[in-house]
């Protein structure tokens, strides 16, 4: 099966007045079709970078310093990095879309909601009049809005922050993309609206087929609807596993960390446990392993070289000296 | 959006009664009023001013009497007569109007057409060479007085170069002169005073577009208009403009004052037959009726214009027409 | 990270030291902090130094001046600038440096004096509006909308004329009517000050009122004063000159840059110097202040601090 997005060797780093934050250091990456993956990492670990690196959004002082990424597009694969600003264009909210964590911010408040996705529709179906209205109409369908002709002419503000999001969902898919970027899409929403979201997109991405690369932080949302999961830390990938393995079977210490930290209500606990110390600072990463200063288990060697990508098993990858080089 | 609107109205109907107020106040503001003033003064005044301001203000007569009569007149627009020349203080106003409001439009276009182009380029060239350059050039144009920049263009485009006038809205026979040569005439005589009159509002204008665009290209709906997959013209005038724009129209009603009042001064450098020219004449030779009603129209005037740009605020803004 | 260290004793004095070093430097004082910041600002700097080297020349200008800016004389006048007349002479002969050497102190002590006053009033109505609220907020910002409707210019011609045209008339009438920007500023403040949880503890230890205002909050609101301050001193030299040039400021024979460039005006065709100079004076300390100003700003910018 070819894989519908390969990140090749991503480099993105930030040029501020204070230094350069190598934010994205070769990472590696690979979504296969209709599959969903999850990147994990607490914030500033680059996530998110990474995932605007895809889209080619990279904000100012960032760049993409070198990589490739892949992506398959009419039968043969594009090097996303390469090609014209007018090419990428044509990709952006067409064949990948991707969606943020604010929906109180993400739409336009002197635009209506219609409008708002109408554009889309005109730019990347080219539809016009009534064929247009349609399909804005079945868009908002599709992600379960109730009362689409008040809500079509209603503005931003009128709207609460889980029909926000489902509008943006709806605004993201109404072009059939083939891969849905969620940066962390639930965050900044009411428990209950999380869950209709998650539910949301779980059903829909099994009936347009699509692939989702999920941005998040938090466990139980990958636990809920991941096929793999990718840990980051502070630039750097250092675990990728099925759900399955990295629930059950967790190598790298801060994935055992992380699992760890989250409270199970089933046991009686006398502490939290949590991962001691903090992200570094990123103008100064540690030297060798970037998790070592907090790594229980760090050994001598931690602190002079940084570990590679080691192959546990066909779909189990991990970087770290306790089971490789 | 009614709401918004007469709560408005409401507020500037309060604002009105408050400048009656205050220029009631100012002129019973020296003890005894200004006819004391009068005694003091030199020759400028003339003897039976102060005879005359008693008339006119009543001021023999108890304070609440008089700010009944005043409110009274106010309504009218009666204003009085000047001591000048006896015509009724309104009609000298009305004569002048139309020169100021000129001026005053004029340049509020070129502000609009100067500097918003301006600012947004400086906000999406940000740090540029041309960015930094326009900053500098704007910073140096709110430093810089309005007064000295108007002599030193006299000095530069009147005196020396000789092809630009320095007074007057227009040349003497101008009358006589074919149409077109009229028209030019005109032109010619507005250039300066435009311009200086302009150069301090394009200066900040231009300033408060660049960072106001700033503030709404970092802003998370900009970056989804680019994930849509938007050009970045449309990016930028469609959707950032718009909303950079909004906070620009309350500053504009914000200026009007500026405007308007600065007229004043540059009217008198120009000798540009306006209403601040009459305000500053009559200054000079203590025409107190005039000066109150100068300064009364001007005050209605900038409240009018801010009405104006709140209105068209909360049509343009959708959180407020719809609420 | 300390290596390895001989006795414990001296491990123990050394990690005593390093630690009152740390606390040292954490403490360092907000003013250091603003001032490192606003060093790096060349060009504040630059408009810092103008306005000392200004004020230094204020003071001291009788000692430099090398005419006295009253000294008429007729044979000389309107004299282009030369080694002898350094900015050439006006109408009746008299040194124009001179003359511009005594205007520094006008505008200068214009300057200070009025936004003294302008920023009295404004502390005082943006914190009883901020701290009180309600009905006082209200009447009090009404107040303030109502001097705003009317052009500032225009205000100030009326009282002028009512009032007189002088020095002190100056200096009274531009700070009566350039508080409103300040009030709301300080008023800005107090609002979102006086729920924090020291107000509250002043309160619940029984403080009064006007101790609260000026003994808590008052000294946390006061960084747009400081900012402001500079650039109200900035516009009251431009008002004054603006003023004095059009004759309703300080009155000739008493010496200020804007009653030279009534000069300059009345004798364009004849004496660019007398435009050029004081305006050029005027230009030079307006910008100095704004420049400081918006350092200032910069530097005491909350979003900026990383």
């Amino acid at each position: 099966m070819m894989s519908l997005l390969e990140i090749e060797d991503l480099h993105t780093y930030f040029y501020t007045s204070d230094g350069v934050i190598k934010a994205v250091e070769g990472i590696n990456l690979r979504i296969d079709s209709s599959e969903t993956v999850s990147l994990v990492g607490e914030s500033g670990s680059g996530k998110t970078l990474t995932a605007l690196s895809i889209m080619r959004l990279v904000p100012h002082p960032g760049k993409i310093i070198k990589g490739k990424i892949l992506f398959l597009n009419n039968g043969g694969n594009v090097d996303l990095l390469s090609i014209s600003e007018e090419d990428i264009r044509n990709i952006r909210g067409k064949k990948i879309s991707m969606i943020f964590q604010e929906p109180f911010t993400s739409l336009n408040p002197v635009f209506s909601i219609g409008y708002q996705i109408a554009e889309v529709v005109r730019l990347h179906l080219k539809l016009k009049g009534n064929d247009m209205i349609n399909k804005v109409k079945e868009s908002l369908n599709l992600v379960g809005i109730p009362d689409i002709n008040r809500i079509i002419k209603s503005y931003p503000h009128e709207l609460s922050g889980g029909m926000r999001q489902r509008v943006m969902i709806a605004m993201a898919l109404v072009s059939n993309p083939k891969l849905l970027i969620a940066d962390e899409p639930t965050t900044a929403l009411d428990v209950t609206i999380q869950a209709q979201i998650l539910e949301l997109i779980s059903d829909i991405k099994t009936k347009l087929n699509l692939s989702v690369l999920l941005i998040t932080h938090d466990l139980g949302i990958v636990k809920e609807i991941s096929d793999k999961v990718v840990i980051m830390y502070a630039g750097k990938i250092v675990e990728v596993a099925k759900k399955r393995e990295i629930f059950e079977n967790p190598l790298h210490p801060y994935t055992v960390g992380l699992l760890k930290s989250v409270p199970d209500i089933n046991k009686v606990e006398k502490r939290l446990y949590t991962i001691k110390g903090s992200i570094p600072n990123p103008l100064e990463f540690p030297s060798g392993c970037r998790f070592n200063p907090r790594c229980p288990e760090a050994m001598d060697i931690c602190k002079i070289k940084e570990p590679v990508e080691t192959k546990i098993s066909e779909t189990h990858l991990v970087r770290c000296f306790k089971y490789g080089k | 959006m009614i709401n918004y609107i007469f709560k408005r109205l409401l507020l500037s109907i309060v604002v009105l009664f408050g400048i009656t107020l205050i220029t009631f106040v100012i002129i019973h503001i020296t003890p005894g009023g200004p006819t004391i003033l009068q005694t003091q003064m030199n020759t400028k005044v003339s003897p039976d001013s102060v005879a005359r301001l008693k008339a006119l203000y009543d001021l023999d007569k108890p304070l609440h009497i008089q700010y009944i009569k005043w409110l009274k007149r106010f309504i009218k627009l009666d204003f009085g007569e000047s001591f000048v020349d006896n015509s009724p203080v309104i009609k000298k106003i009305i004569e002048r109007l139309p020169a100021t409001l000129t001026l005053n439009i004029l340049s509020l276009f070129f502000i609009f057409l100067i500097a918003i182009p301006i600012g947004i380029f400086s906000a999406v060239k940000q740090d540029s060479f041309y960015d930094k350059t326009f900053t500098t050039i704007s910073f140096i144009g709110f430093s810089i007085p309005t007064f000295w920049l108007a002599l030193l263009l006299m000095l530069l485009f009147g005196v020396y170069l000789q092809i630009l006038p320095i007074s007057g809205m227009r040349s003497p026979n101008a009358e006589n002169f074919p149409f077109l040569l009229n028209l030019w005439d005109r032109i010619k005589h507005l250039i300066l005073p435009v311009f200086v009159s302009a150069f301090g509002g394009i200066a900040s204008i231009s300033r408060y577009t660049r960072s106001s665009m700033l503030e709404v290209i970092r802003q998370d709906y900009i970056r989804v208009a680019r994930a849509k997959g938007l050009s970045e013209k449309e990016v930028i005038f469609k959707h950032a403009l718009k909303n950079a724009l909004l906070p620009i129209i309350t500053i504009l009603g914000l200026s009007l004052p500026g405007l308007i009042g600065g007229g004043f001064i540059f009217e008198t450098i120009f000798a540009w037959p306006g209403m601040g020219r009459l305000g500053y004449d009559s200054a000079m030779s203590f025409d107190y009726p005039v000066i109150m009603g100068v300064v009364t129209i001007g005050a209605l005037l900038t409240l009018i214009g801010n009405l104006i740009a709140d209105i068209t605020y909360a049509l343009v803004d959708p959180r407020i027409r719809y609420q | 990270m300390t290596q390895g260290l001989g006795t414990s004793k001296e491990s123990k004095k050394l990690k005593k030291i390093k630690k009152e070093k740390i606390m040292k430097d954490r403490t360092e004082g907000i003013w250091q902090i603003i001032w490192r910041r606003l060093k790096k600002n060349k060009f504040a700097i630059f408009g810092m130094v103008v306005i000392i080297l200004l004020s230094i020349i204020a003071i001291v200008s009788p000692l430099i001046s090398p005419y006295n800016p009253y000294e008429q004389n007729l044979t000389e006048r309107l004299q282009p600038p030369s080694l002898k007349h350094l900015c050439g002479t006006d109408e009746l002969g008299r040194d124009v440096f001179s003359r511009m050497l005594y205007g520094s102190r006008i505008s200068l002590s214009v300057g200070l004096i009025a936004v003294l006053i302008a920023t009295t009033i404004g502390i005082i109505v943006g914190s009883i509006s901020g701290y009180f609220g309600g009905v006082v907020d209200n009447i009090l910002m009404r107040f303030v909308d109502i001097m705003l409707s009317i052009p500032t210019l225009f205000l100030i011609l009326m009282l002028i004329v009512f009032l007189g045209p002088s020095i002190f008339n100056v200096m009274l009438v531009i700070g009566l009517t350039a508080w409103t920007d300040l009030a709301r500023l300080v008023r800005a403040e107090f609002l979102s000050l006086k729920n924090r949880e020291y107000v509250l503890a002043a309160k619940a230890a029984g403080a009064g009122h006007f101790r609260i205002i000026f003994r808590h909050i008052l000294p946390n609101a006061l960084s747009p004063v400081f900012v402001s301050v500079i650039f109200g001193v900035a516009g009251a030299i431009l008002l004054e000159s603006s003023l004095s040039f059009l004759g309703l400021g300080v009155q000739p024979p008493t010496a200020s840059w804007g009653n030279i460039l009534t000069s300059g005006k009345d004798y364009i065709e004849s004496a660019w110097w007398l435009s050029f100079f004081p305006g050029f004076a005027i230009f030079i300390t307006v910008m100095s202040y704004n420049l400081l100003g918006e350092g200032l700003r910069d530097a005491l910018d909350p979003r900026l601090i990383e």
